[in-house]
């Protein structure tokens, strides 16, 4: 069996769950600048309901499905109408509103905790844990179903982005919020878009993660710092890097963690920080 | 009359910006918005467009009061317009930026351009066709498919018009469309703005080239220190006594 | 103002959410004869670690609830007073600082944290008041050196204990070569030291041992080097979802290696999570479901809580607040030197924790209550646990 291969498929499946929250994150970063801090948490959310859908209730994949989609669906409409709307309408500096999604993902945390019990809960795979072999390596169902979704999300995010007049608008939202006025886009509706699209692909991020760690109430925080790491390695103003800097970041994560063992994590930040530093516009700066 | 403004009245704090200030737009003509610097040319047209919220008077489109609207509400209406700075989407190509601005009368929503919908693929197509026919009218077809910072400043002055002209709004508002443009990208304007007017649109402009103004419109509102000083056609306002001394107080308005 | 307003009310909103965690009532009062006498428990009843924490308060709330039934401490009530700690040691003091000073507690239940039980029980041991250790096992909270030393009791035994009896089964079952694998925080660590030195003492070989952080996503890498360095067997002392993780690991790389456990892998999510892929993983645990005592305990504790699947946690609460109700019949609800003292003087209280016949006792030099019948061992079966035998050779010296 080949070490190399299975370290870099290992490195592909993490690296595609931080690139995941990493699109999540910068849908709503790229189209009203705020640096949601609830990133985690919404990930957090979409893992518990899994849970509630899976194990508490036993429903099968499919309505558990539609129970997490539903979730961050309302999670989204508070993110906008509770958090941001009102805080703009008072206007609210960008600082107190950023503040404002660090207290949401608490009542986040807390609230699911208080619902569903503040423990570590298992959940099944979506398919038996019986390992499937691409030549001589070998891989989890989960964790090829992870790869799959995650970049099948990014490509369709990329054509809505692109290819749609709603996804146009919505980035002509994020360029001139004036601009997108004069052109008669309907901004508030726009950015629940924004926000829907960005707390659904936190909610499947959830429901791919939580057969692989469980779901707990406070799982939020560690892949959320995983997920903007990736953001900024891949640059925070090209939505789709971001995917890239998370397959960096988990190949990167998995072969030191077998050449450098206990340094891994020390040298995934310092690669972050070094960016940060060398070139704050990440590895793929937006085309302009 | 296509617009109506009554009594219309706009304060910051204890500053009066706009006071009491009425006029009308007339259908099919085109109106400027003169005065020296700060006297509340921009502020009158942000609460015209819905950007900032009067404290009295009323603004009527078509006989009916748009005042506490929101911006896409009186797009809808008929009202679009322009800023004084270039708003365009830069990302985005020229081609797209007008197929945004066109895409408020499309029917299509989030969810069905999600699905793919074959239905969306038509109206988009429609979308393209259409901000092609906006491009070659503002003779832009050559630089569809460039982006906002591969073209001059003049192109991108047209763009915003192209934008404004793409959501079929009966009236536009420009706010200073000249600014920065040399005389034969002013020229080229005059020309583009004329065959605006002859597809039956009107048009409401602010501009402080006073040679523009005087070769372009058809009629003149002249505002000093947030108050209406005079009203009427080019010949007229040339001559009026006030007009000529708020623009400190000396000579001819000059043409 | 107004969007200072609304700021704070998110604030206050979430700081409240935050504080419904914590039970914190105190009735102030003179302490009298028919006064209830209160007995605090700083554990982690929110975050992570109340997987733990929660059903270790459960089962000292049952047996509260039973003795008070049965008449109480002659004659009067004991009331339980929990206090939540969030596995965070700072919180743990204050917390300690209130139960004492506030409420006025006769003694303290720890918790399942061995790091805020040495920060609490340093507060406590400066009051004279005693401290009963449920669940926490780090091996320097009961330290004759230690200056809380004359405070602090345990109910259970410390990991070296579990590990002992580990390594005798490892060499029972003729393992040379032994691969560890933990997290990189200080409970993992400590532990990695631990069984590095005994296995080593047992004549045994710690070939490897390789961390993780906690939430690890992924343990391809640290699964291929345990296989590089070709044990013979792999200790995890990694807690539940991790555990789960590596076994998955092992699974997939299809490397059918024996593995034993730590007693922190009792827990619902790591079979949960593991499914079949643990399926034959040998660990310790505390409590045999073929006792009598132990199966009337579980079936009480599931029919009003049932949330420990394991009982390994709510069972070490209710033996703790037995064996402390037993000791301050003794000092007739006094607290302080005399509840230390009846503590000290305890000798073969049954519990429902431990092998058949088990008993806990304290002596003015041993402060952790069990015996050496105490361990039992678990095995992983068809993706539950399953009780192996309580024939545990404990490597008691």
């Amino acid at each position: 069996m080949d070490v190399y291969g299975q370290l870099l498929i290992a490195g592909i499946s993490t690296g595609s769950i931080y690139g995941l929250i990493a699109l999540a994150f910068l849908i709503i970063y790229n189209s009203t600048q705020i640096v949601n801090f609830a990133q985690g948490e919404m990930v957090m959310v979409g893992a518990m309901m899994t849970f509630f859908g899976l194990s508490f209730h036993s429903f099968s994949y499919l309505s558990t499905f539609f129970i997490v989609i539903g979730s961050m669906i309302v999670i989204a409409f508070i993110f906008q109408h509770v958090l941001v709307k009102p805080l703009q309408k008072q206007g609210a500096s960008m600082f107190s509103i950023i503040i404002g999604t660090i207290a949401l993902g608490i009542v986040l945390s807390e609230g699911m905790g208080l619902w569903l019990g503040k423990q570590q809960y298992g959940v099944p795979p979506i398919i038996p844990n019986n390992p499937i072999s691409l030549g001589n390596i070998t891989i989890l169902p989960q964790n090829l179903l992870i790869i799959i979704i995650s970049w099948s999300l990014v490509i369709s995010i990329w054509y809505f982005f692109n290819r749609t007049m709603t996804g146009l608008s919505l980035r002509a939202v994020s360029i001139s919020t004036e601009g997108a006025q004069v052109s008669g886009i309907k901004i508030s509706r726009m950015l629940a878009i924004g926000f829907t699209l960005s707390a659904v692909v936190s909610g499947i991020g959830g429901l791919l993660i939580a057969p692989v760690v469980g779901a707990s109430p406070y799982l939020g925080l560690s892949i959320a710092v995983k997920g903007f790491a990736a953001a900024i390695l891949g640059g925070m103003g090209n939505i789709y890097a971001g995917m890239i800097g998370g397959i960096i970041i988990g190949i990167s994560e998995s072969f030191f963690s077998f050449y450098i063992p206990s340094y891994a994590e020390a040298i995934t930040f310092t690669i972050m920080l070094f960016m940060l530093v060398v070139k704050p516009t990440g590895l793929f700066p937006e085309h302009s | 009359m296509l617009l109506e403004v009554k009594g219309l009245t706009k304060r910051f704090g204890g500053l009066v910006a706009v006071n009491q200030v009425g006029f009308s737009v007339e259908e099919g003509k085109i109106t400027a918005l003169i005065g020296p610097n700060g006297a509340g040319k921009t502020t009158l047209f942000n609460c015209i467009s819905g950007f900032y919220q009067p404290n009295e008077g009323e603004v009527l489109l078509n006989n009916s009061n748009i005042i506490g609207q929101p911006a896409h509400k009186i797009l809808q209406k008929g009202l679009a317009r322009t800023f004084q700075l270039v708003r365009n989407f830069e990302g985005m190509t020229i081609l797209e930026n007008i197929m945004t601005a066109a895409h408020v009368h499309s029917g299509q929503n989030f969810l069905n351009s999600l699905l793919f919908l074959p239905s969306v693929k038509k109206s988009e197509k429609e979308l393209k066709e259409k901000a092609n026919d906006i491009l070659k009218f503002l003779n832009l077809a050559h630089v569809a498919d460039k982006y906002p910072n591969e073209i001059s400043y003049g192109q991108k002055r047209l763009v915003e018009i192209g934008k404004v002209l793409a959501t079929d709004a009966k009236l536009l508002l420009m706010d200073e469309p000249a600014a920065g443009l040399n005389d034969s990208e002013t020229r080229t304007l005059v020309d583009t703005m004329r065959e605006i007017q002859k597809t039956g649109k009107s048009i409401l402009i602010v501009e402080h080239n006073m040679k523009f103004i005087m070769e372009l419109v058809q009629k003149i509102v002249v505002l000093d220190f947030g108050q209406k000083i005079a009203e009427g056609t080019p010949e007229e306002i040339r001559n009026n006594e006030k007009v000529i001394k708020a623009y400190l107080g000396g000579g001819k308005v000059n043409a | 103002m107004r969007k200072l307003k609304i700021f704070s009310l998110i604030l206050v909103l979430s700081f409240g959410l935050l504080l419904v965690g914590c039970n914190s009532s105190s009735t102030q009062g003179s302490s009298g004869a028919d006064d209830p006498i209160k007995v605090g428990y700083i554990g982690a009843l929110s975050g992570g670690s109340s997987t733990m924490g929660v059903p270790g308060k459960n089962g000292i709330q049952l047996a509260v609830d039973e003795i008070n039934a049965d008449g109480g401490i002659n004659g009067r009530q004991i009331e339980l007073i929990a206090a939540d700690d969030k596995a965070d040691p700072a919180t743990s003091a204050t917390q300690a600082q209130k139960l004492i000073n506030e409420d006025e507690v006769v003694a303290i239940l720890g918790g399942p944290n061995s790091g805020t039980v040495k920060a609490n029980s340093e507060v406590i041991a400066q009051y004279g008041v005693p401290e009963l250790i449920t669940i926490a096992m780090n091996d320097t909270l009961i330290d004759p050196n230690s200056a809380t030393f004359p405070t602090t009791f345990r109910m259970t035994e410390d990991n070296s204990y579990d590990i002992r009896a580990l390594a005798e089964f490892l060499i029972g079952e003729g393992h040379q070569n032994i691969g560890v694998i933990a997290d990189n925080t200080a409970y993992g660590q400590s532990g990695t030291e631990s069984i590095k030195k005994i296995l080593e003492e047992k004549g045994l070989n710690v070939e490897i041992a390789v961390d993780h952080p906690v939430g690890a996503k992924d343990l391809t890498a640290q699964t291929l080097k345990l296989r590089e360095a070709n044990v013979d067997a792999v200790y995890v002392f990694s807690l539940g979802p991790e555990g789960a993780l590596f076994m998955k690991t092992l699974k997939q790389i299809d490397w059918k290696v024996p593995v034993v456990g730590g007693r922190g892998l009792n827990m619902k999510a790591f079979v949960d999570l593991a499914g079949d892929a643990a399926d034959g993983m040998i660990l310790p645990t505390v409590i045999n479901p073929n006792k009598p005592e132990a199966k009337e305990f579980i079936e009480k504790y599931d029919e009003k809580y049932n949330d420990d699947p394991t009982h390994v946690y709510s069972s070490l609460g209710y033996d703790s607040m037995y064996l402390l109700a037993a000791a301050l019949k003794k000092s007739d609800g006094e607290g302080g030197d005399a509840l230390i003292e009846a503590l000290e003087s305890l000798k073969d209280i049954p519990t429902v924790t431990g092998g058949m016949d088990h008993t806990a006792s304290f002596t003015d030099d041993k402060h952790n209550a069990v015996n050496e019948n105490y361990i039992i061992f678990n095995q992983v079966k068809n993706g539950a646990f399953e009780f192996y035998t309580d024939e545990v050779e404990s490597g008691w010296e």
